[in-house]
């Protein structure tokens, strides 16, 4: 439709009315955009350049924040711990909710019952969820306690600085029913025919999943993989709660468990913006941060270009 | 052939069949812990299977007033959210879908980019501006900002619109309806599955919604029931363990509820997940 | 059409409700906050409840936050919310500094109350930033030894007394520790990684954290000595259990659940450990003042926030809370140490009569020569999350103290900078 229509400097009245009408239909979302975003982050980069406590007015400080913030060890801790999680959390997790939605794919029983218990974990506010890992990874708890029938003593997990994130993980991984339904539902949607053609060249399970779903699921992979890493590296409110059950109401500390070992970004920035009340370094974390989810994020739109397929794209 | 293609489907069931209980543990171990009696609390006691069936926890958590309160907060805040992101997105999809006007595709880019900013370097300057309006401790911090749209909801809605006839448009305007007649009259009442999706997805979120609730609230009777749980597990008082039936209670509560909007729907879901999900970030 | 308008009249609607609205009522509604367990709100709600009935024209509402207390009313101060009358302890300077506290002087003369008389000069000095008085102290007393009687009798122990040095606490501490290699075994000593527990031994060791010319002086020989002997009852004479011990001994098991299981022989901390303790059944325990001659003071202050509309009547609240008659009401339910000394002194507090035996509850008193004043500057917060962060290696019986105290040092240093 658009494209036979020519660009033109005048408008007819009709169109001019509809530009008007366009523009106040989604006037609410462009006020929040300026208001709640475009403002904010302009704010953010001028506080990002200050030393501010939310009471007295702003000192301009220039690039020390940065500075500082990159020579603080805890700050490294934290953005270890967060690369950590999501360097192995979101391959994993992808895998496995693959795996089975391939599974659930051949036509079998029961499908639905099994889309719905994987899934439902999901439902669960993340805040339980932590909570109840943090009992069935408890250093005597339920899980070790099936380690050890299998002859294997199992490591104290969330006390245990080597093992903490490792638990973060299996916590995580436990609401990866999100992903799997959009990947069941993407390879439902894979026309039969590309398989039945297959089928006829005599292709096995794994060249059928090579070569017909990986493809015509690689635009719907791309899309998890994007924001399974932006949410990965905001991971917040598991570390957040586990720390707080660790640590006595009284302690001043961070919250991120035995030597920092489950201290994320989020949750430094967290402490110093609602705890200490550092806005201005806080902000300059939040950029850092920003800058990390974007570099991250073009790198893997840009790789995609090698591993997608589009339909109705020529190779 | 065929022995290898049964062998095969028992082996698919059997790989479904444990990787579900394993997803089932959490949950049976939770319902364990919520009938457990205080005494078993105090020794931080708990079997897998519930070995002790206190189902008294479950009546009389509804008659804790705390957790009462917390849970009509939780509600509360739920249904004015989720009404707002609705009704905003409704609006403003239905413009990015049928509306032609100059910068309609700039904007509609932009929109989509702003799922990729992390919250974080909005956070701290929404908090001044909440501040400075004075609504630090209440709802609106929470409420407001849904009744500007939400980018993925957005999107979504947007794709189900573009997809429907056109006709219907033309002729509502040849009778003479404005655009704001054609969404109210003929638009909304064709996409009422689309938007009922989006309630759903947005139901969901609002009532796990941690974060800002965090931030924003200081008063324990403005907490939703999310963070009323977390409050729970604070000690209660020096040396005595929190009262772990009487969380897991309230997070059975938190949970159950979810289950039965995710029942009704989900049909809702699968329908728009495999419509936005396909186009991706393409 | 009518079902969207209707929709967005419903929003308002639930906005109208969301916020809090301000009761037309003939009494001026006041609101006071405070932290605590369960067992501390209910008496501060006795005490508000008797202001309550006793008032014709205040009523106060309680706003009770039991986690991130310091955090919350910071964040509510910041938005110009924070309540008209707060509980505050260590953070008393830092909220003074900021602007955020009703100076008293003023109040105080003109209600002709003597406080240096009612509560004592280091209470009124704990609460007193640039030369005003900011808050009246509501609770006092400092960090006491708990110990197990029982456990020191099996050991053939003698029981500690105001004299022991950190070598009699050492070799008791042995004593007491069973030998075993199980981590569910009895414990000579057991800490939590607040702020108290190190700082005792700082200060106990001859050293301090602010000089008197309010200089940071982390770094000294003294520290390092005192911060090594901490360490070294965790790793070396192995008779305090790490942080992964603790846990290992089951979830949720703390210093505090460890002494009242019977586990662990020795423990420090306030007065409220009486609640917790008290009603524990086959738990023989009593206190003594700390080793060292060095206790931690504790303490709150009811303090008054400068952005009240009604500062009058929120004096008055304060100084109901610190009256002799609601003071008793702390004693009396054994919830803490009354700040007000004839409270303190009086058998209400001293007899101890919710216990069916001997309890030495003159160790408030006798610890009173050996109280010192934590550093409650306005750094106070930043400087706490600083110890707390670095020394977690010494927790664990690890570490290298010099190199830690020379990293705090710099830290707490670059915090009063950034002021």
């Amino acid at each position: 439709m658009s494209a036979n229509r020519h660009k033109r400097l005048r408008l007819t009245k009709a169109e001019k009315r509809e530009t008007a009408w366009f523009y106040l239909l989604i006037s609410p979302w462009l006020f929040g955009f300026f208001a709640l975003t475009v403002y904010p982050m302009g704010a953010s980069i001028y506080y990002s350049l200050t030393n501010w406590n939310m009471f007295q007015t702003p000192k301009f400080l220039g690039a020390d924040n940065y500075i500082k913030l990159f020579g603080n060890a805890t700050f490294y801790t934290a953005l270890y711990n967060t690369f950590y999680y999501a360097l192995i959390f979101v391959p994993v997790s992808m895998i496995i909710s693959l795996f089975l939605a391939w599974l659930l794919n051949r036509n079998v029983r029961g499908r639905q019952i099994y889309r719905t218990l994987f899934y439902i974990p999901t439902l669960v506010p993340v805040v339980v969820s932590a909570l109840i890992f943090m009992w069935i990874l408890a250093p005597e708890g339920i899980c070790n306690q099936f380690l050890a029938l299998l002859g294997i003593q199992g490591p104290s997990w969330f006390y245990d600085a080597t093992w903490t994130k490792p638990g973060l993980i299996i916590m995580s991984l436990w609401g990866l029913g999100s992903g799997f339904v959009l990947l069941l539902a993407g390879m439902q949607g894979i026309p039969q025919e590309l398989y039945e053609a297959g089928y006829l060249d005599g292709t096995n399970a794994w060249q059928e999943f090579r070569h017909i779903t990986m493809p015509m699921l690689s635009p719907m992979i791309l899309y998890n993989l994007v924001m399974n890493i932006i949410n990965a590296l905001q991971l917040f409110t598991q570390p957040y709660v586990l720390g707080s059950q660790q640590s006595m109401p009284g302690r001043a500390g961070l919250g991120g468990g035995i030597d920092n070992s489950f201290l994320t970004i989020v949750q430094l920035l967290y402490n110093q913006a609602f705890k200490q009340f550092k806005m201005g370094y806080a902000s300059a974390m939040a950029w850092v941060l920003f800058v990390i989810i974007l570099i991250l994020t073009l790198l893997v739109m840009k790789s995609s270009e090698a591993w997608t397929y589009y339909e109705g794209e020529s190779r | 052939m065929r022995k290898a293609a049964l062998w095969n489907r028992i082996l698919t069931h059997a790989v479904l069949i444990f990787t579900s209980l394993i997803f089932m543990i959490p949950f049976v171990f939770m319902i364990s812990i919520s009938l457990a009696s205080d005494s078993s609390v105090v020794l931080a006691q708990y079997t897998l299977l519930p070995t002790e069936f206190h189902f008294e926890n479950y009546w009389n958590i509804l008659f804790d007033t705390k957790v009462s309160l917390w849970l009509r907060n939780s509600v509360m805040i739920t249904l004015s959210c989720t009404l707002a992101t609705v009704a905003s997105c409704a609006l403003v999809a239905y413009a990015f879908a049928r509306l032609r006007a100059r910068g309609r595709n700039f904007w509609f880019v932009v929109c989509l980019s702003t799922m990729m900013i992390p919250s974080q370097v909005r956070m701290i300057p929404q908090f001044v501006i909440f501040k400075e309006l004075g609504w630090i401790d209440t709802w609106l911090p929470l409420i407001v900002p849904n009744l500007f749209g939400s980018a993925y909801y957005i999107f979504m809605l947007r794709q189900f619109i573009a997809r429907l006839p056109r006709d219907l448009d033309e002729a509502a305007t040849l009778d003479g309806l404005g655009y704001f007649g054609i969404f109210a009259r003929i638009i909304l009442p064709l996409i009422v599955p689309a938007l009922a999706a989006v309630a759903v997805f947005a139901i969901m979120a609002n009532w796990n919604w941690f974060f800002e609730p965090l931030i924003y609230l200081n008063t324990e009777d403005l907490f939703p029931l999310a963070l009323g749980v977390k409050i729970l597990t604070a000690t209660t008082s020096s040396g005595a363990p929190p009262m772990w039936n009487k969380v897991f209670t309230a997070s059975m509560i938190l949970i159950v509820p979810m289950i039965l909007v995710y029942f009704v729907g989900q049909k809702y879901m699968y329908e728009i997940t495999l419509s936005a999900g396909s186009a991706g970030v393409k | 059409m009518k079902r969207l308008t209707a929709i967005l009249l419903s929003l308002v609607l639930l906005m109208a409700l969301a916020v809090p609205g301000v009761a037309e009522t003939a009494k001026i509604e006041l609101t006071l906050s405070h932290w605590g367990s369960t067992a501390d709100a209910e008496v501060y709600q006795a005490r508000v409840d008797l202001f309550n009935a006793q008032s014709d024209t205040i009523h106060v509402t309680i706003n009770y936050i039991p986690e991130d207390y310091a955090t919350k009313i910071t964040s509510m101060m910041s938005s110009g919310t924070a309540p008209d009358v707060m509980v505050v302890a260590e953070e008393a300077n830092s909220f003074a500094y900021r602007g955020q506290l009703l100076p008293l002087n003023d109040y105080l003369s003109e209600a002709g109350i003597d406080l240096v008389a009612s509560v004592g000069q280091a209470c009124v000095d704990a609460y007193s930033y640039d030369g005003s008085i900011y808050g009246i102290a509501d609770r006092a007393g400092c960090s006491v030894l708990y110990y197990n009687k029982d456990l020191f009798d099996a050991a053939n122990v003698a029981y500690p007394t105001i004299d022991w040095t950190r070598d009699d606490f050492l070799a008791a501490a042995q004593a007491l520790t069973e030998e075993s290699d199980s981590a569910d075994k009895v414990w000579g000593y057991v800490q939590e990684d607040w702020w108290p527990y190190w700082m005792s031994w700082i200060y106990g060791g001859g050293g301090c954290v602010v000089d008197e010319e309010g200089n940071i002086a982390v770094n000294s020989p003294e520290n390092v000595a005192s911060l090594t002997f901490m360490r070294d009852l965790v790793g070396e004479y192995g008779v305090t259990p790490t942080r992964s011990q603790l846990a290992s001994i089951g979830t949720g098991a703390t210093a505090s659940s460890l002494f009242a299981s019977g586990k662990a022989a020795m423990y420090c901390t306030g007065a409220w450990g009486i609640a917790s303790f008290k009603d524990v059944e086959g738990l023989n325990w009593d206190m003594a003042p700390l080793w060292d001659k060095a206790a931690p003071a504790f303490g709150s202050a009811i303090c008054i926030s400068s952005s009240t509309p009604y500062p009058d009547e929120a004096f008055e609240v304060a100084k109901f809370m610190t009256s002799v008659d609601a003071q008793s009401m702390i004693a009396q339910a054994c919830e803490d140490v009354p700040a007000n000394l004839e409270v303190l002194n009086s058998d209400d507090f001293l007899k101890a009569a919710w216990s069916d035996r001997e309890i030495n509850m003159n160790v408030f008193v006798d610890s009173v020569d050996i109280t010192f004043a934590p550093p409650t500057t306005p750094e106070w917060a930043s400087w706490t999350a600083v110890w707390g962060e670095l020394l977690d290696p010494i927790y664990d019986g690890e570490g290298d103290p010099a190199a830690i105290l020379e990293e705090i040092q710099a830290q707490m240093q670059q915090v009063r900078d950034d002021l």
